[in-house]
């Protein structure tokens, strides 16, 4: 599946482009950021079907 | 006890799934939980907002209604609906959530909604459809805010809920993962609106084209979970193609409709399509998608169902819910009996009414529960 795109949602890999993400954090970082980053695409969705 | 009634249900739709023959057909009903209100006899317009009312109308149905899914759904949640003044989304004098027709999108923006859909949601969509995000960048915030926890406040209850009586009562596990739209759906039901998508393909076809292509990846994210699997399946409720021209379906819903449930399949989410109104004319392309894409019909020949999908596909639906309203038990009992024996035949079948039940004149509770317990003692293979 294609990662995706938009202005309004910051993909992992948006995330890491745009931060020092070190490597031995990476993981952490990634499971305290992206789980929001779902939820609010997750309500968005639910608010328009 | 419970827990191996539970595995046994589980089995029969895991049989379906992986292509076997289960022990009988399984029977999954569907009814809104506010059908459960008026069951209990409850105040809808006070239990629509509370949360411990819900919980009981989940167990309720659980008990109840002898299918072997909990049968009680919870898709509108007032309090959110509150805190953003819906307007697709109100409740009427008797409590019923409706949901009046509105425009969320206007011609003039296909380029924006093109360019980016999800930003063109948030900035164009959501405030004509919630009064209360019109407002400044902070307060739209600040209400967005509110809204998605009182979201996640009611979710976070409610489906460990389900969870918890699905097994108190040996039912077997929630057949839906998640739920996406077919991208022309999307454009026409809380965007475009069915009177104003049906302008556009006459006066825009290429941009409603290029909308459909473009929607279709924010579709495709929303149906995939990482619990997705076969038996937790991509709910879609499809609307609009019987309403169109053949050649009109053939050019704007299905390409990117099969793409959506080719790459929800490819992800590991098969899809669990509701099929709205009468898709008789569009069988020969339903056959097309991936096998084992789960077809909920609502309307059509059972026979020619069976015969044209059947095969490759696994169907439900069918039974006319307001049968159930209008019938005698008998009456009920033998219309179950003549659509087992057409589509049960062979497998890939599960017992379901043609619609969500909702009203309660529209299905007499003790006839659903009477068909519910006649198809599981007939239906044995």
């Amino acid at each position: 599946m294609d990662e995706f795109k938009s202005e309004y949602y910051t993909s992992w890999s948006d995330y890491q482009q745009n931060n020092d993400v070190q490597e031995d954090t990476a993981d952490l970082i990634e499971s305290c950021t992206q789980p929001y980053e779902e939820a609010a695409f997750e309500f968005t969705m639910w608010l328009v079907f | 006890m419970m827990a191996e009634q539970s595995k046994e249900r589980d089995q029969l739709f895991i049989d379906l799934d992986e292509g076997r023959i289960p022990k009988r057909v399984p029977v999954h009903t569907w009814m809104d939980v506010s059908y459960v209100m008026q069951y209990a006899g409850v105040d809808l317009r006070r239990a629509q907002w509370d949360l411990e009312t819900m919980k009981e109308m989940i167990e309720l149905a659980a008990k109840t209604f002898q299918s072997d899914i909990e049968p009680a759904t919870v898709t509108r949640l007032m309090p959110v609906y509150n805190i953003l003044g819906a307007v697709n989304f109100v409740m009427g004098s008797s409590g019923q959530i409706q949901h009046p027709n509105i425009v969320g999108m206007y011609p003039e923006e296909y380029d924006e909604l093109i360019a980016d859909p999800y930003k063109f949601t948030h900035d164009k969509v959501l405030p004509r459809l919630y009064k209360n995000l019109d407002t400044t960048p902070a307060k739209r915030a600040l209400v967005f805010s509110k809204a998605m926890k009182a979201y996640n406040d009611y979710y976070s209850q409610i489906f460990p809920h389900i969870a918890m009586v699905s097994q108190k009562y040996g039912l077997a596990s929630g057949r839906v993962a998640c739920q996406t739209i077919a991208p022309f759906d999307h454009v026409a039901d809380q965007y475009r609106s069915f009177s104003g998508i049906s302008a556009d393909i006459r006066r825009y076809p290429e941009k409603v084209v290029e909308a459909c292509e473009a929607i279709l990846p924010m579709m495709v994210k929303a149906g995939v979970k990482p619990w997705s699997s076969p038996q937790a399946r991509t709910f879609i409720p499809l609307h609009m193609a019987p309403f169109m021209r053949t050649k009109d379906f053939e050019k704007f819903y299905w390409p990117t409709f099969k793409k959506l449930i080719e790459q929800l399949a490819a992800a590991g989410a098969p899809a669990l399509l509701f099929v709205e109104h009468d898709w008789t004319r569009f069988l020969d392309y339903l056959n097309e998608l991936p096998a084992g894409t789960q077809m909920m019909f609502e309307y059509g020949d059972p026979k020619l169902i069976k015969e044209k999908v059947g095969k490759k596909h696994i169907i439900s639906g069918l039974y006319p819910l307001t049968l159930l309203g209008k019938g005698t038990k008998q009456e009920c009992i033998d219309k179950a009996k003549e659509l087992v024996d057409i589509l049960a035949p062979g497998g890939n079948y599960i017992f379901s009414f043609d619609k969500v039940a909702i009203f309660l004149q529209d299905a007499n509770p003790e006839n659903m529960i009477a068909v519910n317990e006649f198809v599981r003692e007939y239906a044995k293979y």
